[in-house]
């Protein structure tokens, strides 16, 4: 009912983290688990995924209806719910990364004004 | 919570749990496979993971809250606040209760007279046969009516009633109507039947009606068998269905009621069945004992006429009512035209020559699911007037719950600062605080319900109080819930939004700053413009009651020209038993002679109408050897009396003589007029030995000489203008003559006198049964029932309207004093005087009341005129705009407001400057 509460608690990662959940689970469902740790791996280990963040995530990106969840069992026979890009899920995915394209080579050129002049 | 959300939320929460341990396990099983041991692991997990109830917690929240749940916190928080102030909740709840009480009991009577349909199949495809006319119909069509008419001002004539003739036309021809059947009352008004159960003679009310009355209807009786059309066949045993009220009165609901010999006026009947208890018949408000075929018995016949079987014949007496069930598919418009056309057929068949078109009635269908609308008609506009006159209380009472509201509000204004200041949405806080509201008028609506039950019985045992009494079944049922509902549910919001919206209103850092709020200032102000509203509104009801109040009074304290003390009434009908003529004659000078004779009775007579019943006899007259002036009205009012009635009455006798017994059935028809009649055909000269004759009755022959002159009485009724007035011997009015009411002037109370009356009577005929026996008072009463229940409930309403808006008005005063503390502190510390600072606030309290008075004024005016021009004879002896009433009004209403504004201003005068300044 009132999703903009959620804004006041996540902190900065708020948007982005919304981003790489769906952008790892773009390659197939995954449990909560192991999107923490691709996100890790990926990140080399730059982002750090609290689990006060990534669960209400999850459950907020569900009630949106970009993500779907089953329970199944994981390969070493563990039972943990795995969550599905929908449809609305993959579209929000790609106007998130058109976004954030957009923010990064705005800030970049607002970081690197004169690149190209700037003795090496 | 409803129970499954409640499922559903336990799911999610172990949903929740066991995903968070997978998550665990998971991460413990990575870190013991890179060899950390499995207690460290799990520590080492635990602590990465963080605080698993706060994760859940956070988790939760983001499934965000279903509004039942919602809806259950903010239940239990507006209760918990209701109970903090317990002062403030019983004071609003009552107040709501007492005005949703008084609109709901209105609402059941407007349900049960206006709503209600018929108990029968399909209610909704009756439709109720009626005709109307330009002009009233020619005498060449219709000679007699006999039922429920109506003639407006343009003298277009509507009526119930038609003759047996169009009932048959209707039923052999018509295609649109899947069954017709035709109904009449028997005898006149309530109690018009003689019956007779085992030698017990009572009077009962009954409808004649056709063999397919109860098919059509679609009322199959609980025991034995309905009417049919077999029952109508000639020769047929006489068959009587009776009512499941009348089966439990007389025969105790005994089965073995089947089979059972009864007689209708001397006429043989059996009981073949019994009908469904919630069905009385089609005409609401006369609830019938028993129903019969259209008979064809001597003694028996419809509106009080002695004989049935010289009706049916007659195409031009009309009497018969009739509804009909339409065919599926058929619509009123193409039914009322096919009927038509049949009606006209019949109506007019052989007319030579053709009458005016204007004096040719036309069938008009009405809808027929709610019965005959006799008793809508009466009671509708009424009704309204009352429903009005509740709505007005609420409304007070509304003020005042939302003036004690704003007083919290602004109280809590601290409270709501926080609460924003955390991050509660506006919105969400005003819900918070009209569920308080909406709570509070629902238990006021629950309590509400309560008064409501007493009030209908109350209001009940006054309508049917009397003779002409109404029957109305008035039970709780859906719609007066539904309405009580709703009526809790705007009102809760009603007086509820504006102190939400003021409550929330405030500006989060001041209130968090400081002791006292600033903020939510202009909520005096808008309790004062509350207080203003409740000043006018209570001034209308105020004026109302003046003049409903004032009218009762004009009515029961004028002169109606005889003594109503001390004097019985009773009805007997020996035609019931055969008696005519001289036979009837003979008996009643017997009756009258025994009755005078017996000890506590000072004078006895009789009358063929009893006084001040509301019926009257009207003919028109021509006098002999008289030319009336052009557009004189020739109408007369008559009555059949019997000897000394002027002397058992009082009526003085200004001119001439009495009617006495010497005026007997062969002597010279004579008449004693009263002072109205004299003056308005004779002017100044000398009525006496003038003689008159009526027009168009059967009695046209019989030539009346005017032996005596009366004062001016009242006649019909206490409303009744002056009108001339002919009393006439019942010696000589034989072909009138019937059941009579007797006057009997007695010693002490009258009803004492009732059992050896009934003595005298049995002992001339043990089968005659005394009708309407009361008192002249209380036939005068039952007449103006419906202005002692105006001028009672309006008092009670007034008065407690009145009271309502002093507390109101207390309420608000009271807080303006408080909020003014600190100032009246430092004015009282600079020099003021109690008294100045008793003034001060009287002069702020009177500006309330004359602000509200000035409104009110107009207000009051204009809805009494409005009202008296939709209903007439609301106010007698008075004007819609009464100067005496409404400063009476003004002065009472002024005076209970000074009252109430006296307390707060002497607590005002007595603040201790010391203490004031310290209050902060």
């Amino acid at each position: 009912m009132s999703p903009e509460r959620y804004q006041n608690r996540i902190e900065l990662l708020q948007g982005t983290l919304d981003m790489l959940i769906l952008q790892t689970l773009q390659w197939g469902p995954q449990h909560g688990y192991a999107i923490s740790h691709a996100i890790r791996a990926y990140s080399g280990d730059a982002l750090q995924v609290e689990t006060g963040s990534l669960y209400p995530a999850l459950h907020r990106l569900e009630r949106q209806g970009w993500l779907e969840s089953e329970w199944r069992k994981t390969e070493s026979n563990q039972r943990a719910k795995f969550y599905r890009l929908t449809t609305g899920g993959k579209k929000q995915l790609l106007s998130e990364r058109r976004r954030w394209d957009q923010f990064v080579t705005a800030i970049g050129g607002v970081l690197n004004p004169i690149k190209t002049e700037e003795p090496l | 919570m409803s129970f499954i959300d409640w499922i559903f939320r336990r799911r999610r929460d172990q949903e929740l749990e066991e995903e968070i341990q997978s998550h665990l396990e998971m991460a413990a099983r990575d870190r013991t496979e890179s060899g950390e041991s499995s207690d460290e692991a799990r520590h080492s997990v635990q602590r990465e993971f963080g605080n698993t109830i706060l994760v859940k917690e956070v988790t939760r929240e983001m499934w965000g809250w279903t509004s039942l749940e919602r809806l259950r916190q903010d239940v239990r928080y507006a209760a918990r606040t209701m109970r903090k102030n317990p002062g403030v909740t019983a004071v609003a709840v009552l107040s709501l209760a007492l005005g949703i009480g008084a609109n709901t009991a209105i609402f059941s009577l407007i349900d049960a007279v206006m709503l209600k349909r018929l108990p029968v199949k399909q209610p909704e495809q009756l439709v109720m046969l009626n005709w109307v006319s330009r002009k009233w119909p020619s005498r060449q069509i219709v000679s007699t009516q006999s039922g429920y008419s109506n003639s407006d001002k343009t003298g277009r004539a509507t009526s119930m009633s038609f003759s047996y003739a169009a009932f048959e036309q209707f039923r052999a021809h018509n295609q649109v109507l899947s069954s017709i059947f035709g109904f009449a009352p028997l005898g006149l008004g309530k109690g018009g039947v003689n019956i007779n159960i085992n030698g017990q003679a009572t009077l009962a009310t009954g409808d004649m009606v056709t063999g397919n009355y109860f098919s059509g209807l679609g009322v199959s009786p609980i025991l034995g068998r309905a009417l049919t059309e077999d029952d109508e066949r000639p020769g047929a045993a006489g068959a009587a269905v009776i009512s499941y009220d009348y089966w439990t009165r007389q025969f105790g609901r005994s089965p073995s009621v089947l089979g059972e010999a009864i007689t209708l006026n001397l006429n043989p009947y059996i009981i073949v069945g019994v009908a469904p208890p919630e069905f009385f018949g089609v005409e609401p408000g006369r609830a019938l004992d028993f129903w019969i075929p259209i008979p064809d018995v001597r003694g028996l016949g419809p509106w009080g006429d002695p004989d049935t079987r010289a009706l049916l014949p007659k195409r031009d007496w009309w009497w018969l009512m009739m509804m009909g069930r339409l065919k599926p598919g058929v619509t009123a418009q193409q039914a009322q035209a096919q009927l038509d056309g049949l009606f006209q057929q019949e109506a007019t068949a052989g007319l030579n020559p053709m009458p005016k078109p204007e004096e040719i009635p036309h069938v008009e269908l009405a809808p027929g699911g709610q019965g005959l609308k006799n008793l809508r008609e009466q009671f509708s506009k009424p009704l309204f007037l009352l429903l009005a006159l509740v709505a007005l209380v609420l409304l007070i009472a509304c003020a005042n719950v939302a003036a004690l509201l704003l007083a919290r509000a602004t109280a809590r204004s601290k409270e709501m600062g926080v609460r924003l200041a955390l991050g509660a949405s506006r919105a969400r806080l005003i819900r918070q605080l009209l569920t308080e509201s909406v709570l509070m008028a629902g238990l006021g609506g629950a309590l509400g319900l309560l008064f409501a039950y007493w009030g209908t019985e109350a209001l009940l045992a006054v309508i049917a109080s009397g003779s002409d009494s109404v029957a109305l079944e008035v039970h709780p049922n859906l719609t007066v819930l539904g309405y009580t509902a709703a009526l809790a549910l705007i009102t809760g919001v009603l007086f509820g939004l504006a102190p939400a919206t003021r409550a929330t209103r405030v500006e989060v850092t001041p209130n968090l700053k400081e002791a006292t709020p600033t903020a939510a200032r202009g909520s005096v102000g808008l309790a004062k413009l509350l207080v203003v509203g409740q000043m006018a509104i209570c001034l209308v009801l105020l004026y109302g009651t003046g003049l409903f109040v004032r009218t009762l009074e004009n009515l029961e304290n004028q002169n109606i020209g005889f003594n109503q003390r001390n004097l019985l009434l009773f009805g007997i009908d020996p035609t019931t038993q055969g008696y005519k003529n001289e036979r009837l004659v003979s008996l009643y000078n017997q009756m009258l002679g025994r009755i005078r004779a017996l000890p506590g009775v000072r004078d006895a007579t009789l009358s063929g109408l009893a006084p001040i019943s509301d019926w009257q006899n009207a003919s028109d007259i021509s006098i002999e050897g008289y030319k009336p002036e052009a557009g004189l009205d020739m109408n007369l009012k008559w009555d059949a009396v019997g000897p000394e009635f002027f002397e058992t009455l009082g009526i003085r006798l200004l001119l001439g003589r009495a009617i006495g017994a010497g005026d007997t059935v062969t002597s010279a028809k004579v008449a004693v007029v009263n002072e109205a009649m004299a003056r308005h055909f004779f002017g100044s000269s000398n009525p006496i030995g003038r003689q008159f004759h009526f027009n168009g009755t059967p009695g046209a022959k019989d030539i009346f000489t005017i032996v005596g002159v009366l004062d001016n009485a009242k006649f019909k009724s206490l409303r009744e203008q002056l009108k001339p007035v002919a009393y006439l011997p019942y010696t000589q009015m034989l072909w009138a003559l019937g059941g009579v009411h007797f006057e009997v002037r007695t010693a002490g109370p009258p009803l004492a006198m009732l059992p050896a009356i009934r003595r005298v009577v049995r002992e001339f005929n043990p089968n005659l049964p005394l009708a309407d026996a009361k008192t002249q008072q209380e036939q005068i009463d039952e007449t103006i029932m419906q202005e002692r229940l105006f001028a009672r409930l309006s008092s009670f309403f007034g008065v407690l309207a009145m009271l309502l808006a002093c507390v109101g008005l207390y309420g608000t005063m009271n807080y303006a004093v408080n909020r003014r503390t600190n100032e009246i502190g430092v004015r009282t510390a600079l020099g003021a005087q109690r008294g100045n600072i008793l003034a001060m606030v009287l002069r702020e309290t009177s500006l309330l009341v004359f602000v509200g008075l000035g409104l009110g004024v107009p207000a009051a005016l204009a809805t009494v005129r409005l009202a008296s021009s939709q209903i007439s004879d609301l106010l007698y002896g008075l004007k819609a705009n009464d100067v005496s009433t409404i400063l009476m009004a003004g002065a009472m209403l002024v005076a209970v407001a000074t009252f109430a504004g006296l307390l707060p201003a002497r607590r005002a005068s007595r603040i201790d400057p010391m203490v004031a300044l310290r209050y902060e």
